[in-house]
């Protein structure tokens, strides 16, 4: 009996590695079978370098198989890029070295400042586009009579590279990421619903509360690079995309109004007005009912969906009747003051329902390949960068290579190009790791790693083998370790390095030169080119000082000036969606899990502030332009202007402001409908909320600050 | 048709030019297939979709080549 439990033990926890394992072994093996090809092809057509094909299936090998895809079309384009601007440079600089490595170094800069700018493998081909211009360049600036023939040659060698790559990753046993997407889609909006029931009636620990939070800031951008790269796999999502990205907006916007809405249930009740909550709570249950499919359960599929979508618009219908109900369940005795909080509560409730309503639509729109919704064009998320520290990477990137350039040139080293190419590859790759020391370290134990087996192969292996088969069965063992590393999340940038320095070793031609003081001066160059990269990155405006957070920190802050100012089309989702971006940035510079729990709090209020704002905004807008009106615009300005500064001096000004915001909502000279009256007082309140919480936290970072500065004197 | 174009001097085998003819066609009937639906009924979506792109360009090839 013992035994049998004994064994059925081994057996679930081998089914459990199993389960881990077989998908990153699958992955190693697509990868190789990928890598094989690509070299097979490369000899057949008798092309310059077949290495280098097998080193564009290594780059682009990805878990799933949409991503491949996007990673291939951006290598693509950024090599067909770099290799025209290469020509372009040769063609003007053929006669002057030193300008020509002036301009190829402010080329990579201004790809770095580029990459800066963008995400995912947008920013990868920046990068790629940078140093292609080196990788090129400089052997065909040395032919340039030859130039044209050698950037074909490259230009060919990383299409047969992505083809080979592309079409084994997408039909051999593929991992889609359609198929992620459609289960990321399902999971967002049954974590909606939790986020919805959480809201408004609790959450019922701090550890569940972070973890909404987090959903609501980043899972939501997790999202879109899904939606990316599911975009160049699958044709369903393909044309699916005005919808996905409505959906993604949507989630954002409905986001952060649960979010506001879980602040306002936490004032109601710290302020002792249980009994404006226990008025609301029918109506909250009723809403809550109405996300829920008959069974009881968040809708599972967009087909579900339809049902959750009809009983929200039917609450929506009957709303009048509800609020009326509401009204009437808060005791007679209730103060005026009391009425006004269920007022302002069930306003925003209503908007949050409005909002559920729609996103629940576009989740059900998504059931059939086409839509009418698709007619309406949404925008896509947009991306914030720091532009100082986009600058100073691009001014990085251009300095490294410019000073490997110097030393190769006076030290007359005849590796130095292999330095030079490989610092520019680490400094331009890395912009926007949120630690590229470690990423560049992490590189340059990949390169070790690979050194040693180039080695060992090159000695003992590469000379016993004859002909492509022997050649296959030889290289298998080496390239297997690689591609096993690459398929690991963990240990994927080691990867990378192992089989970039591998191959690139090897340099397996067809007429092999068995030169082994090539190879050894090749790799240390290599590896001598990253170790200055890390030097740099250490040295040149590292990331994640004091400083550079409190530049984040500003920049993310600015967001709201941003919001004030901007004509209010689109903006609330260019607000949502930049927050979020620049947000992630902030969180993945922080230390420890305390600091990453502040940081996502400060990204939460300021998505509520920013959402306060742009309500109050849209009620201004109804205001007749008088005296009262640009008063009221005045103190808005300085409400913002104090908020920006992000410093505790700042919050007694913050704090009058709203005081005077709060006056004027309630001035009765204020030519507006009851209705408009209960919306502009339900903005103030929300901000006031914000406002408050802002002020708090500022307070806390000073205070935690203070001890610190005594420290250090 | 020619198997080689005169660009300016440069000779160009028209195959190349029929590989971005061949992308966009696929786009199309990609796109196509995709909103009729018919991609639920392959098995192997991607396969089908690489053989569609294979038999586009192989047939634009043949035009060239083919007698």
């Amino acid at each position: 009996m013992a035994r049998a439990e004994h064994s059925n033990a081994l057996l679930s926890a081998w089914r459990e590695v199993a389960q881990e394992e077989f998908p990153l072994w699958l992955q190693a093996f697509r990868t190789m079978a990928a890598m094989l090809l690509a070299l097979a092809i490369a000899f057949r057509l008798d092309l310059s370098s077949p290495s280098s094909a097998a080193v564009t299936v290594a780059v682009i090998s990805l878990p799933q198989s949409g991503m491949v895809l996007e990673k291939s079309f951006y290598r693509l384009l950024a090599t067909f890029g770099g290799g025209l601007v290469t020509l372009l440079l040769i063609a003007v600089f053929a006669q002057q070295r030193d300008l020509f490595i002036v301009m190829v170094a402010l080329w990579i800069g201004v790809c770095a400042a580029l990459s800066a700018w963008y995400r995912n493998f947008q920013s990868y081909g920046w990068a790629l586009a940078g140093y292609t211009a080196c990788l090129i360049g400089f052997p065909a600036y040395e032919h340039a009579d030859n130039a044209f023939a050698i950037v074909v040659d490259r230009v060919s060698i990383v299409a047969l590279g992505i083809l080979c790559g592309g079409v084994v990753n997408a039909t051999l046993f593929p991992h889609t990421s359609s198929s992620s997407l459609v289960q990321s889609v399902r999971r967002s909006f049954r974590d909606f619903v939790g986020a919805a029931q959480s809201a408004l009636r609790g959450y019922a620990s701090h550890r569940e509360l972070h973890q909404a939070q987090r959903r609501f800031l980043f899972d939501i951008l997790a999202l879109e690079s899904t939606r990316a790269s599911s975009f160049f796999e699958d044709p369903e999502s393909r044309v699916r995309t005005p919808r996905l990205r409505r959906f993604i907006s949507q989630y954002m916007v409905a986001a952060t109004t649960a979010h506001a809405i879980n602040r306002l249930r936490e004032d109601l009740a710290a302020r002792d007005l249980q009994r404006v909550l226990q008025a609301l709570e029918p109506l909250h249950e009723e809403f809550l009912r109405s996300l829920h499919t008959e069974s009881a359960q968040p809708p599972a599929a967009a087909v579900e969906a339809v049902v959750v979508v009809g009983q929200l618009q039917a609450l929506l219908q009957r709303w009048d009747e509800h609020a009326l109900a509401a009204r009437e369940r808060l005791a007679v005795d209730a103060s005026a003051a009391q009425r006004d909080e269920l007022d302002s509560a069930l306003n925003i409730l209503r908007e949050f329902v409005e909002e559920a309503r729609d996103f629940a639509e576009t989740y059900a729109e998504l059931r059939a390949p086409s839509s009418a919704l698709d007619r309406i064009a949404a925008a896509a998320p947009a991306v914030r960068a720091d532009h100082l520290s986009a600058l100073i990477a691009g001014a990085r990137a251009a300095l490294t290579l410019i000073a490997l350039c110097v030393f190769w040139i006076v030290s007359g080293w005849p590796d130095g190009f292999s330095a030079a190419l490989l610092g520019a590859v680490a400094c331009t790759l890395f912009v926007n790791a949120p630690a590229p020391a470690n990423s560049v370290w992490q590189m340059v134990r990949g390169f070790m790693l690979g050194f040693v087996a180039a080695f060992v192969c090159f000695t003992f292996v590469l000379p016993a083998l004859d002909g492509l088969t022997l050649l296959i069965a030889g290289l298998t063992p080496f390239l297997m370790v690689g591609t096993y590393l690459l398929a690991r999340p963990q240990t994927a940038g080691l990867g990378a390095g192992y089989c970039m320095m591998f191959l690139v070793s090897l340099s397996i031609t067809a007429n092999m030169q068995y030169d082994i003081v090539a190879l050894l001066n090749g790799g240390v160059a290599q590896i001598v080119g990253v170790m200055v990269a890390a030097v740099a990155f250490a040295i040149v405006f590292p990331a994640n000082t004091a400083w550079h957070n409190r530049r984040i920190e500003k920049t993310l802050w600015r967001e709201l000036a941003v919001a004030r100012r901007q004509p209010l089309a689109g903006l609330r989702h260019r607000f949502e969606s930049g927050v979020r971006d620049l947000g992630l940035q902030y969180l993945n510079l922080a230390r420890s899990d305390d600091e990453r729990r502040r940081r996502l709090a400060v990204c939460m209020t300021l998505l509520e502030a920013g959402r306060a704002l742009l309500a109050l905004r849209a009620c201004l807008q109804q205001l007749p332009a008088n005296a009262l009106a640009a008063a009221i615009e005045r103190q808005l300005d300085a409400l913002t202007a104090a908020l920006v500064t992000t410093s505790a001096a700042a919050v007694p000004a913050s704090t009058a402001a709203l005081q005077h915001l709060l006056q004027y909502g309630d001035d009765p000279a204020l030519e507006l409908s009851p209705s408009q009256r209960g919306a502009l007082r339900t903005a103030l309140q929300m901000l006031s909320l914000a406002v408050r919480e802002r002020g708090e936290q500022l307070r806390l970072a000073a205070t935690a600050a203070e001890p610190e500065v005594a420290d250090a004197a | 048709m020619p198997r080689e174009l005169d660009f300016d001097g440069i000779l160009l085998p028209t195959l190349l030019l029929m590989l971005p003819l061949a992308a966009a066609l696929y786009w199309l009937v990609d796109g196509a297939l995709a909103r009729a639906g018919l991609y639920r009924l392959v098995w192997h979506p991607a396969l089908f979709r690489v053989c569609l792109f294979v038999c586009l360009f192989a047939g634009l090839g043949l035009a060239i080549y083919g007698h």
